[in-house]
């Protein structure tokens, strides 16, 4: 049994996420929807140093002797192995997945990379901080860097002419990031999940985007406030964390510990997330 | 880009102003000139207008890509405004109340972008990669295509420095390290996604084309009938019955039309 073994590396997680990365969410997430033993660990850093040498950026994912990185390559390698609640759905069903896929990919994800990596004020005080913490020395010196340098040429390159600027760039990329969660805003509808009662990858993309939107502390992003109006995605996005992804084992057992002998009022409850964002080097999860 | 340019135009005409009689379409030379993703942008385009029952007065242009505003052909002239591009185009036709999918709800309406944002990235750039970074269809057909309007050493210059501009593209979206079977795999899971989408309907979403159909057909349309060093990917498209047949089908009720036109 210990072949059909998931290993899942991740970034680590803050503000109440198992993971502040959208794409290690969206496969943490899917590997649950379709109940995969997945044992997950989070950005550890012998392992952190081997995926950086081979240039892989977290999610990893480890089955057999097959290594994936990349939420597009590991999803697809999922589907190859016949793996992941994906397959239980109808072929046109599948086809909207790709569809909306695709739309999320081409219109949400610029303004989610500026959002995080090329904005100042979140660059400076979020992301960078966050990502070089979680890197081991030296890393941490390099790590934010070069994510920054790829979103960067991700955003600006396909969109680089002789006509337009950087700030015209910035301004449509956000406009079309809103319009795109509109329209999976509509597409959810009422509905539990985008095809009815059961998940599939494209709640995960979602869910993977929308979650670190809507816990950072995020005083002034107009992205964020976009998310926060789609009262339907905010939902599933909680349904998720609370049916799929609740708080691991250890940190239930380091909460009741901890509220069996403090009162944890929300001044402490701020700083005692922080520290349990720290402590948590190798937690498995199945 | 170009929607950019467009939305200062939405907020001077307003929604009142019908169809303008003097609309020019301009495009590169459709026999001798124009690349492959260019001109399935072109019959994208002509085909919706087509479709919405729009006048247009074609005029081929060997500059039409310096002369468009993004850079990008093909573009429309209204008056005194340029619209440039399938996405603004389509936007600027239903800001004037002309649009052909207004019967669509709005999860249809969702679905729709979704569907067209997937066959712009995945043909679209495929439709790239294929002309500019596979070798033989560069030497063979792109270049010679692309540098034919102009005089040696600029027929070796401009398409040069077009294909830098395509490779950084690629390079952004990840497209640049892929092999031609994968690229070819692409094409197929986006045509796999489309036909199921498709199945027994007339078209995409119900007995009206919308604009997606309109999408769709400039890239079939053109990837079935151009002559490419190797057919496999021909071949591959004729698998799709039910899409060929959306083809047939619009060819014989619109593109007379264009033909026309």
């Amino acid at each position: 049994m210990t072949d059909d073994v998931l290993n899942l590396e991740v970034w680590k997680g803050n503000w109440d996420l198992p993971s502040v990365d959208n794409e290690c969410l969206t496969v943490w997430a899917y590997c649950k929807f379709s109940g995969l033993p997945t044992k997950v660990q989070k950005s550890h850093q012998t392992n952190l140093f081997q995926s950086s040498l081979a240039k892989h950026n977290l999610p990893v994912l480890q089955h057999g002797s097959a290594t994936e990185s990349q939420l597009g390559n590991i999803l697809s390698y999922l589907k190859n192995q016949g793996l992941g609640v994906d397959k239980n759905f109808s072929s046109k069903e599948l086809a909207d997945i790709s569809a909306f896929t695709a739309l999320i990919e081409e219109k949400l994800l610029p303004a989610y990379l500026h959002h995080w990596w090329v904005d100042t004020d979140t660059y400076v005080e979020i992301t960078r901080p966050f990502y070089a913490k979680a890197s081991p020395f030296p890393l941490n010196y390099f790590v934010p860097g070069r994510i920054q340098r790829a979103a960067k040429q991700h955003i600006y390159e396909p969109r680089r002419n002789d006509v337009i600027s950087d700030e015209e760039v910035e301004l449509l990329v956000y406009k079309e990031a809103k319009e795109c969660l509109n329209h999976l805003s509509y597409r959810l509808g009422e509905k539990d999940f985008f095809f009815g009662d059961q998940p599939s990858s494209l709640d995960a993309l979602v869910f993977g985007y929308v979650a670190p939107l809507l816990k950072a502390p995020l005083p002034n992003s107009q992205l964020a406030n976009h998310v926060k109006l789609c009262l339907n995605l905010s939902g599933l996005c909680n349904r998720i964390l609370n049916k799929y992804l609740p708080m691991s084992p250890e940190g239930y057992a380091f909460i009741s510990g901890l509220v069996g002998v403090v009162i944890v009022d929300e001044g402490d409850y701020d700083g005692f997330s922080g520290v349990f964002g720290d402590d948590e080097g190798g937690g498995d999860d199945d | 880009m170009a929607s950019l340019v467009g939305d200062v135009m939405h907020l001077k005409i307003g929604a009142t102003e019908k169809w303008p009689t003097d609309v020019a379409f301009f495009q590169p030379y459709q026999v001798e000139q124009v690349t492959l993703p260019d001109y399935s942008n072109c019959l994208a385009v002509r085909t919706f207008l087509s479709m919405s029952g729009l006048k247009f007065d074609l005029q081929l242009k060997t500059n039409a890509e310096e002369m468009s505003p993004s850079g990008r052909v093909p573009f429309l002239k209204m008056g005194a405004f340029l619209v440039a591009e399938f996405d603004p185009i389509v936007a600027n036709v239903n800001m004037r109340g002309l649009s052909i999918s207004a019967h669509l709800d709005e999860t249809e309406r969702s679905e729709m972008t979704a569907y067209i944002t997937m066959v712009h990235t995945v043909l679209y750039n495929a439709e790239l990669y294929l002309s500019w970074i596979d070798k033989d269809i560069f030497a063979s057909t792109t270049r010679p295509r692309y540098g034919s309007v102009h005089p040696w050493p600029l027929s070796w210059i401009l398409p040069w420095k077009r294909q830098m501009e395509v490779k950084s593209r690629l390079n952004a979206c990840g497209w640049i390290d892929k092999t031609k079977e994968n690229v070819l795999d692409e094409i197929k899971a986006c045509l796999q996604a489309l036909s199921d989408r498709l199945a027994k309907n007339t078209y995409f979403f119900g007995e009206k084309p919308t604009e997606l159909d309109a999408l769709v057909f400039g890239h079939l349309y053109n990837l079935i009938t151009v002559r490419l060093p190797d057919s496999k990917l021909t071949g591959s498209i004729q698998n799709y019955r039910n899409l060929v047949d959306l083809c047939t089908r619009i060819e014989g009720k619109f593109y007379r039309d264009i033909q026309e036109n």
